[in-house]
Parts: structure tokens; sequence; C-alpha cells
């Protein structure tokens, strides 16, 4: 019994409980309806279509880890203006080759989040206010780079489309690869928790030497480079350029932090929590379309889910968050 | 001992108020002629301090004294308007924290500032080297971090919990901890002894000892006298941003020293006693424990009387005002505030909720002013008239005028002069005070928790706020009011009720309030008192 | 303060004015009333017919739904939420309106459901977030998505109903309010905003909304319930919303249940650029119907520059940045130590 005892306060701690519970059993359900959808022949596919949205939750984690109401609401235009340079400015150029078009890209992405990050930090802006003029900007000036959806993706895009081992190994699962390699290197260096103290409590950080400005240009300068891969992935999933498509991102990558357990007010979080989360949504979807619900109930499922999850997780937070009471000692 | 020669220059330059300050070559950290203003308030003149290897000096001062200033200054937080730091004889700019730790002054705040949801580990090293260009080593940093906090706790900690899952005492070792991670050249303890047990505080004062004999300098803040001369090789009082005094150990005494820092020259003989009418019991505590395992106790409080709550911090003083203003509940026992003819009745509605509470004239000054006591950026009107605004309708219509005239009768009384559309964070700490209790007047109290009213406030602002307590008192009001200073607690009051260990320990007469008899209360020697009066 | 002066009659100026918050309100605000005037100016010069009489209608049309919907997010942001729901209330109280409009139903009956749905939708917004803490931008995009995707179905994601015929031309550009030669929507809307003012003046709640906004903590001690404040406010967001959709009707013709979409960050860019601050406690609502003209004038004025919509929206990015840059900054982590 002390065991069983123990696994539950284990369960109740972790602020994946939620969302892993979620996409198992959704996993179970979309199996159980559709049990090719991990075939070798439909995997690709599925894998595409939710390399984007996977990339694009990752792009946010950052952002709300470094509290003080960090949120990133430009990733999605940013990942819809990634598209746009690679298809209508890069491959036009002849600047299509992998060793040129992806440094390039990845650049521009850790660009937009250094000034997203500076105008936070240095500027003293809040970060709904900075975020939300660099989704109008970038939803602009996508437009303005491509008016319509048109062009192709160059080959080394069209290459991550496939997959290795008869299908069992899509290789767009390379750019989720990327994104964590780069995570667990800046985790190893320290940089993840510093981004997290800074979100628990930017004070304390401030006095222990940190450079909290620093670390917060830190911060939205990783999403963006997460939300140029994300940007990559879709161009792997369209197979072309489109200007409109980003932007609709931006909200399912919050809803997956927030289904993923992080605290929007930042200082704890994982970033398996908001992939996880950034699947469960996908899998609904899955599975609704299995069922031959009509595509309008997806809208409806999302928010009720959402807002289930929120809510399970302020519960399990507030029996955690019981802090030792001020003259205890 | 070499060093009390340059200690004597430094000293006698500082008393005889000159600027240029000989230099002191082997001082660790010198401040000369620190000053810091915040618009029209000046925190710190003329700011000057040095503290050589192996010496620990005192920081002495009343709240708002310029010592958190000073501290601030010293540690990068904020920087001077006018004045050097000089660290190691050269001049240096500490443009920011990291400045500070970089040129080896430490400083553990009064606040305890950690990252509560990171591990013990993360905060302990937090701030060391750069998150993207070094890594950590990190079976090194357990192993630095496990010697350190033993050398200071005999309860080892697990360095991956939470740090908001400890104790707060425990978080408190932690901060100091980090601190002497950084092996400091000036180790500086903003009140941070405040939540350690004596047993704990003993053997951070041993190892800031062992420290000081490998030179390491450390300037040392506390309210508690017998901290401050257990450890302390000179003492450097401040007053209104002011040097006033430097003094080395043995030189001085307890008193002299609180002398130095209250000035309280001036204020001899400013005893206020009351018309010593006595109405009914307002307030009854019937066999309260606050605390699993504490002792229960029984008080009253009556209309018409003043009545003191001290202790050492958090010893129950804390919870028992809470409870009376219906924010907290005791642990077992009944308490009785203001039932519905203003009396303690055992009328189970006197059993307090905030809300109702306030319906029935309990009114409660919080201790945090900015966080529970006013919004910053209101203005002083509407800090003054929220809960009392439905005073002002008619027909469901607020009618400015109606609050405008009230806030003129009720400002008047507690003699608050500025106008009442200006922002409230603009105030000195002593107006916003008078603003929150102008607040309560407006709800005609029956009963007054002030929560330790005075932090912060200025001399003359205080004296202003006890005249106004005393009133309503003679008017008929119950007043209980938390204090941590001792003057307040010798001059004001009634009766003293001194907490120990979650419970009354002690309840002191008017007449046997002495800053000794308060003090051995503090420690839970009640036999002391009695015999020391 | 002159174009209010000139306006309202003196016993309701009286009203508004006689505070001088109120009064400091507007004059604190000069920069809101500046730029207002900068910007017409600055499009009657450069486009050709901006300052004619018919297009400055058009605008004042076009600027009462945006401000009609803002003057409810207002109200949220006053107490340091943000409302994501709006657009998908304004969907629904457009296609309510218009199917129940077309089904031959009363307008009046129209008009109350229509608010009691953005009121009720509004409350839940406000209690949830209020009664377990949860992050206002999280439970109103789940509430809205919820509501939106209902509103779906129901249409079946199609153009549905019509629009009375009296409500076409309450928002004509070309129609007058008896004497007034401006359409009745943008009187309503004013007459919204003067109500606004006067609510949150001259009202207990309305008080307590600032309080609540710049100290939760704070606020509770001084009786200010934050579930009551917190479902009042998103309520009336709601409410707006859903009226400024059902408005739109008149304007769209039929029930078309994107006609919010675009109204997510327009209302908190009106919001934002009258100068009402994101952290709560500072602002007001008539600094929200100037950041709405502003707002709306811009757009004009940049799609008169002959910039693509495309290029307008990358500039309005820009200038809310910089907008807020002059009066909405945090205080430094230096000074809250």
């Amino acid at each position: 019994m002390p065991d069983l005892a123990y696994a539950a306060a284990i369960v109740r701690r972790s602020p994946l409980t939620v969302v892993v519970a979620l996409v198992v059993v959704l996993l179970g359900v979309n199996l159980g309806l559709s049990p090719t959808m991990l075939s070798g022949h439909q995997l690709p596919n599925t894998v595409n279509l939710l390399v984007p949205s996977v990339l694009v939750a990752m792009a946010s984690v950052p952002a709300v880890m470094s509290g003080r109401g960090g949120i990133d609401l430009s990733v999605g235009p940013l990942l819809g203006f990634v598209n746009v340079v690679l298809v209508g400015v890069l491959v036009p150029h002849s600047l299509g080759s992998v060793w040129v078009s992806l440094p390039l890209l990845l650049a521009i992405g850790a660009a937009i989040g250094l000034v997203n990050g500076i105008a936070i930090a240095y500027g003293r802006l809040q970060p709904v206010v900075v975020t939300l003029g660099s989704y109008l900007v970038l939803s602009g000036l996508a437009l303005v780079v491509m008016p319509q959806p048109v062009g192709v993706v160059p080959h080394w895009v069209t290459y991550l489309s496939g997959a290795w081992l008869g299908g069992y190994l899509p290789r767009s699962l390379l750019l989720v690869v990327g994104a964590l390699v780069l995570w667990r290197f800046l985790h190893h260096r320290g940089a993840v928790g510093t981004i997290l103290a800074t979100g628990s409590d930017d004070r304390a950080a401030f006095t222990s030497g940190v450079r909290v400005s620093r670390v917060l240009c830190l911060a939205y300068a990783s999403g963006g480079v997460f939300a140029a891969l994300a940007g990559i992935g879709l161009s792997v999933l369209i197979g072309s350029g489109d200007p409109t498509v980003g932007r609709q991102y931006t909200l399912a990558a919050v809803a997956a932090v927030a289904l993923g357990g992080n605290a929007l007010i930042g200082g704890r979080g994982t970033m398996v929590g908001p992939m996880l989360g950034a699947s469960s949504l996908f899998l609904i979807q899955t599975m609704l379309s299995s069922l031959k619900v009509s595509s309008l109930w997806i809208q409806v499922v999302y928010g009720a889910v959402l807002l289930f999850a929120v809510c399970g997780n302020a519960m399990l937070a507030t029996r955690l968050s019981a802090r030792p009471k001020a003259g205890l000692a | 001992m070499i060093n009390s020669e340059i200690q004597d220059v430094t000293l006698e330059t500082a008393e005889a108020g000159v600027g240029e300050t000989p230099v002191a070559v082997s001082a660790i950290v010198e401040a000369r002629g620190l000053s810091k203003r915040f618009g029209a308030t000046r925190a710190l003149v003329d700011g000057s301090l040095s503290v050589a290897p192996g010496e620990v000096v005192a920081l002495l001062g009343e709240n708002g004294s310029g010592k958190s200033t000073l501290v601030k200054l010293l540690s990068g937080v904020l920087s001077p308007d006018e004045g050097q730091i000089l660290v190691g004889g050269t001049v240096v700019r500490l443009r920011s924290p990291r400045a500070a730790l970089a040129a080896g002054i430490v400083t553990v705040f009064q606040e305890i500032l950690a990252a509560r949801d990171r591990s013990v580990l993360d905060n302990l090293w937090l701030g060391h080297g750069s998150p993207v260009l070094s890594r950590p080593a990190v079976a090194d940093r357990r192993r630095l971090a496990t010697e350190a906090w033993r050398r200071l706790s005999a309860q080892d900690v697990d360095l991956d919990r939470p740090l908001g899952e400890l104790t707060l005492m425990e978080q408190q070792i932690c901060v100091v901890v980090r601190a002497l991670l950084r092996d400091p050249k000036l180790l500086v303890l903003d009140e941070s002894t405040s939540t350690l047990d004596v047993e704990l505080r003993d053997r951070l004062f041993d190892e800031v000892r062992r420290r000081a004999a490998d030179g390491m300098g450390c300037l040392f803040i506390s309210h508690r006298m017998d901290e401050v001369m257990a450890i302390a090789d000179r003492f450097v009082a401040l007053r209104t941003g002011q040097v006033v005094g430097i003094r080395r150990r043995g030189e001085v005494d307890a008193r002299e020293l609180i002398r130095l820092i209250s000035g309280r020259d001036v204020e001899a003989g400013a005893r206020r006693t009351g018309t010593g009418r006595r109405g009914a019991p307002a307030v009854r505590l019937d066999d309260v424990t606050l605390r699993p395992g504490t002792r229960p106790f029984t008080a009253t409080v009556s209309r018409g009387e003043i009545v003191g709550l001290a202790g050492l911090e958090g010893h129950g003083q804390d919870e028992l005002i809470r409870c009376l203003a219906g924010l907290h509940t005791p642990h077992s026992g009944r308490v009785y505030v203001a039932g519905p003819k203003g009396r303690a009745d055992d009328d189970p509605a006197a059993v307090t909720n905030y809300r109702s509470g306030v319906a029935r004239g309990v009114v409660y000054v919080p201790r945090d002013r900015k966080v529970e006591g006013m919004a910053d950026v209101l203005p002083i009107i509407d800090n003054y008239s929220m809960p009392t605004l439905k005073r002002d309708r008619f027909a469901g219509v607020l009618r400015p005028r109606r609050t405008k005239s009230r806030f003129q009768r009720d400002a008047r009384t507690v003699n608050l002069t500025p106008g009442r559309q200006d922002s409230i964070g603009r105030l000195s700490g002593g107006n916003q005070q008078k603003v929150i209790i102008a607040r309560w007047l407006a709800a005609e109290p029956r009963v007054i928790l002030l929560n330790d009213p005075t932090r912060g406030v200025d001399l003359k602002t205080k004296h202003e706020l006890y005249d106004v307590f005393r009133g309503l008192a003679d008017a008929g009001a119950a007043v209980v009011m938390l204090s941590s200073e001792v003057d307040e607690l010798v001059h004001l009051m009634d009766r003293v009720l001194v907490f120990h260990d979650g419970s009354l320990s002690a309840e002191l007469a008017a007449d046997d309030v002495t800053p000794e008899s308060l003090v051995s209360a503090y420690f839970g020697s009640p036999a002391v008192v009695a015999g020391g009066h | 303060m002159s174009v209010i002066t000139a306006v309202v009659p003196p016993r309701i100026r009286n009203l508004i004015e006689v505070s001088p918050r109120a009064r400091g309100a507007l004059t604190s605000g000069p920069i809101q009333i500046v730029t207002v005037v900068a910007v017409f100016l600055v499009g009657a010069a450069t486009v050709p017919g901006f300052a004619q009489p018919f297009s400055v209608k058009a605008m004042l049309v076009i600027a009462s739904f945006l401000g009609i919907a803002a003057l409810g997010q207002t109200f949220v942001v006053l107490i340091g939420g943000i409302d994501l729901s709006v657009p998908a209330l304004i969907g629904a109280g457009n296609v309510i309106g218009a199917r129940l409009s077309g089904e031959g139903m009363n307008s009046v009956e129209v008009i109350a459901i229509v608010l009691v749905v953005g009121l009720l939708v509004g409350a839940v917004n406000g209690l949830v977030t209020s009664v377990w803490h949860l992050p206002p931008l999280v439970v109103t995009l789940a509430t809205g998505s919820v509501v939106g995707g209902a509103i779906l179905i129901w249409t079946n994601a199609t153009l549905s109903g019509s629009a009375p015929t009296w409500l076409t031309k309450f928002t004509s550009a070309a129609s007058s309010t008896g004497p007034v030669p401006v359409a009745p929507v943008v009187v309503l809307w004013l007459a919204l905003a003067v109500a606004a003012q006067v609510f949150i003046r001259r009202s207990r709640p309305g008080r307590q909304i600032f309080m609540l906004g710049a100290n939760r903590q704070a606020a509770e001690l001084m009786l200010v319930s934050e579930r009551g404040i917190s479902a009042v406010c998103f309520g009336l967001s709601g409410a707006l919303a859903g009226l400024a959709g059902f408005l739109l009707a008149g304007f769209t013709g039929a029930g078309l249940f994107t006609v919010g979409d675009p109204y997510l960050f327009q209302s908190i860019a009106a919001v934002v650029i009258g100068g009402t601050s994101l952290l709560g406690g500072r602002g007001g609502v008539i600094r929200t119907v100037l950041g709405s003209l502003t707002l709306v004038e811009l757009t004009t004025l940049l799609v008169g520059q002959s910039l693509s919509s495309a290029a307008q929206q990358a500039v309005l990015g820009a200038v809310i940045v910089c907008v807020t840059a002059l009066y909405g900054r945090d205080r430094s982590v230096r000074d809250r130590i």
C-alpha cells in the first residue's frame, strides 16, 4: 500500500499527468478506430502533419517559461514567414541549397525572436503587446513577399517529406530531433535552468548575478529558432509556399503549452508536456475524422478539452503549492 | 590588531563629517560619501563606511534610516547619485549585482530572494558562470553544496527538492549558503537571521567568525541587539539617511547604541497615556492555541486601551492579529471580536471572518503596505474610499463630493496634507500609512488591528500616528497593535502581550514595560521580567 | 476634451466631468487626442477624399463596431485580464441575430437573447479565471473555441439568416440620426461609451474594477470581490462583443460566423493604443474610444496610401508596439527589490 501511495503522490506531483493520460487514451482510441494509422504506409503523412504543430508548441515554451507574463504570439506568423521566405525568396534566387537556406532560415527565426526579446527585456514592454505587434508585422510581411500560395520547395525539403525503413521512420522527424538537440544543449549548459529560475523569480535571479535581460533574449531567440524549424516542417507538409496558413498555429501553440501542464506564469514546466499537448490536439482531430464526425465539431472539442485540462492542472497545482506558512520555522 | 589604527582614522574622519577620507589601504570595501534620493526623499546622505579584512561591522538604524539603501548600493542593485565605492583600494562602479558579486561583495537580502520552483541545488548555484558558454560541473556542485550546507545546519537537505517546499528557515539557510558558496570578500547579511533559530544563528556566527579569521569582512544588519553585540567588532549607526556615529566594540553598551540609533534624547518622556477609562471587553481569546502543540492562552482587550503584541519574528503574534482580523484560523480555541453590540460576547457572530468583521467595525491595517495595503498606481482618494464607497451613493450613483468631504475630515484627523488626486505610490511610507488608517477611520471602527503600522515610517510621522491611535482609544475603540519596535512598545502601550514559541509568554502592564523586560520576555523567560522590575 | 464639451449637454457633462479624476483621465491622455487629430490631418493631406463628409461618416461607422467590442475588452484589460473570446462572441451575435431575425423574431427579443448569451459566456470566463486563478488568456481561448465551434455546427458553416431592414439603415454610413448627420450606430457607440464612463467613475463596482486591476490582494482586503468584479467585467465584454456582432449583421446582411475574426487583435490593439495598460488598473473607456478612432483612421490612411492589406497589417503591428512604448512600460527589476 505505501508503494501505491507513493506512486499516487508521484502522479499527482507531475505536471505531465493530465497530458500523458490524454495522449495514451487518445492514441488507444485512434488505433482502435484505424489500426493502420501507424503502418509504414500512413505513418509519414501522419508525422508530417504532426511535426509543425509539435515544433510550434516547442517554440512558445521558452517565452512562457521566462515569466512576467511571457508569451510569444508571433510563433505562428513566424513559421508562415519562414515558409514564404524559403519558397518565395530563397528558391527563386537559387539559394535553396540546404547549406545556404537552412542556416539562413534558422538565423531569421533567431533574429526575429531576439528582436521580440530585446523589446521585452530592455524596452520593458508587455510580451503580449510586443509579440502581438510582431504577429501583425510578420503576417503582413509574409503576404507582401508572397500574395498568393505559389511555388515549390527545394529538393532537400521534399526529401524530408519521405521516410526511411519502409515508411517507419519519417524523415521530417529530423526537424524535431534537431530542436530537441538544441534544447538538450541549452539544458546541459544550464541555460534552461536559468530561464526557469528567472521565470520563477526574476529578482532572485538578478540579485544572484544572472543577467536577466540577456536570459529573456535567449529565451525568445531560441523560441524563434524552433519556430523556424516549424516553418521548414510546414514547407515539408504543404510542399509549396502559403502566406496565410501560419498564423492559425499561434493559438494552437498556446493551447498545447497549457495542455502540457506548463504554468503560464512561468518558472515551471517541461518541453515534453507541450509536445504531448500538441500531439493530443492532433490526435483529437484524427479521432474525430475517423469517427466521421463533422469537422465542424473539432473546434468545440478542442475548446472543451483545453478548458478541462487547464482546470485539472490547476486543481493538481493548488494541492502542490501548499507552501509552508511564514512564521512556522 | 593592525587594523585598529586604520579604523581609528576612518572613525575620526567620519565623526568629524569630513568628506576627504584618507585611503584606508587595507579596507576590503569602502564607501565614500554615498548619496541616493528617490524623488523628494533623501534616502541616504553622504554615507561613508569601511570594512577591513577579518572585521564584522554592524550597520544599525531604524527602518527608513537608509540601511537598505546602502545595502542596495553596495550590492549593485542601485547606483549612487554621488559618492564612490572602493574595493581593495580601487574605485569600482557596480552597475549590477553581477558586478558586485564579481568584486567579491555578496549580499543576503532581507527578503528571501529565491526561485521557489527550482531545486535547492539550482538555487545554491544560481547565477554562476554563463548559461551558454560554460558547462556546470554538476557532481562538484553537489559535493560543495552539501559541505557548505553541513557547516550551517545539522540537518541535511534533499538538494533536488523544489525550494518552495522547504520551511522558511531552510529557505533562509539556502540563501545564506548560496552567498557563502561565492567565497565572498565582503559578506553582507541584511536581517538574514530573523527566521533562524538560536542554534542555527550561532552556527552562522561561528561560520562568519571562521571566515573572518581567513580575512573575510562582514557587514551585519540586525534589529536584535543581542546578536549585534555578540558578533560585531564595530558599529555604524544611521539615522534618517545619515551616519550619526561609529563606535568600537567595548566602547559602548546596547543602551547607548539604541540612543544613538533612535536619537532618543529628543523623544525622552514622550510617553502617551490615555484617559485610563476602560470600556467593555471587545476582544476575547478563550483557550486559544495558534499551532499544534503550543500552550493554550486566554486574553482580553477592552475598549479604550491600546494593547501591544510583541515577540521575535515568527513567534505567533502575527498569526494572532490575523486571527482577530478573520484572515487566519486558530488551531483551537475561540476568538470573539466585537459582537453585535461591540462587546466580545459569547455570540457565534463574534467569531469573525474578514468581511463580517469589517461590517461590525473590526478593521485591519496590514503589515506589507505595498502588497496588501494599497494600490500604488491609484490616487489617494481611491485608496482611501474603496471599502466605504457605499456611503457615497445616492440612488446608486457615487457622489464624489461626499467622498471628498469625508476624506477631508479624516485626512485632518491623521494630519495628512497631500492632494487627494496624487497617486499614493509617490507618498512617503508614513503618509501612505496615514491614508490607510484614514480609510478605516471612515468605517467607524470599534476594534482596530494594526500590524506593525510604523514600519518604514519616519520619526515625526510615527509620533503623529501614535497620537491618532491614542485618540482612537480614548474615543472608545479597542486598539491591538503588533510592533517590532521596543520604543513604541514602551511608550505607547497600555499593556503588552509578548509571544514566544507560538504562545503568549508574558503579559506586561504599562509600568512593567522596559526594554530589558521586553527583551527577556522575547526569549521566553518571564521570571526574569518579574525580577528585572 | 473640447470634443466632448461640444457634443455633450452641460448636465451630462457635469456628471462625467465633475470628478477631477475623470478630467485627469482626459488631460493626462492628451497624446491620444493629439494622435486622433494628427492621423486625421495626415490622412486629409495625403489621401484624396479622406476628409470628405462621407468617408468620415464611413470611418465612424466602422469605428463604432470596433469601438463597441473594444469597450468590452477595456473592462477586462482594466482588471489585468485579456479576452480572446471576443471574436467568437461577435460571430455568435452576428449569426444568432441574423438567424432569429430571418425567422421573423422581434428585434427587441433578438437583441435581448444576443446580450444574454454574451453575458453568460463572459460571466463563465470571469468565474473560471477567478475561482481557479487560471490565466484569462487560456480560458477565453478555450471558451471562444467552444462558442465559435458551436456556431459553426449550428449554421453548418454557411451564410445564414438575414438582417432586419431597420438594422441595415441603422448601420449605413449614408443615414443620419435625427438632426445629427451620422449613422445611429455611431450615436449608440458614443452613448455606450458615456454610459461606461459613468459606470467606471460613478458606481461602486466601477471603482472596484480599478482596485482589483491594480492590486488583487489589497483589493480583497478592501472588500472588493474578485469573483464578482471578474464576472461583471468579462460579462460586459461578452455582451458588448455580442452586440457588436449583431450590429455587424446590418453591414454584412446575413449571419457570417467568421465576421468576428479580425476583431481578436483589433479589439486589444484599440485598448492598448488608447493607453489602457495591460498590467491592469490604469486606463479608461474614453481612451478606448480614441484608440478605436485612431486604429480605424490608420487603417483607412494606409488603404489610401494604396498599401496592400498585408502591408497595412505590418505597419499597424509596428505602430502598436511604438505607441505602447510611450506609456506602457513595466517596472525594472531593480525597482522591485
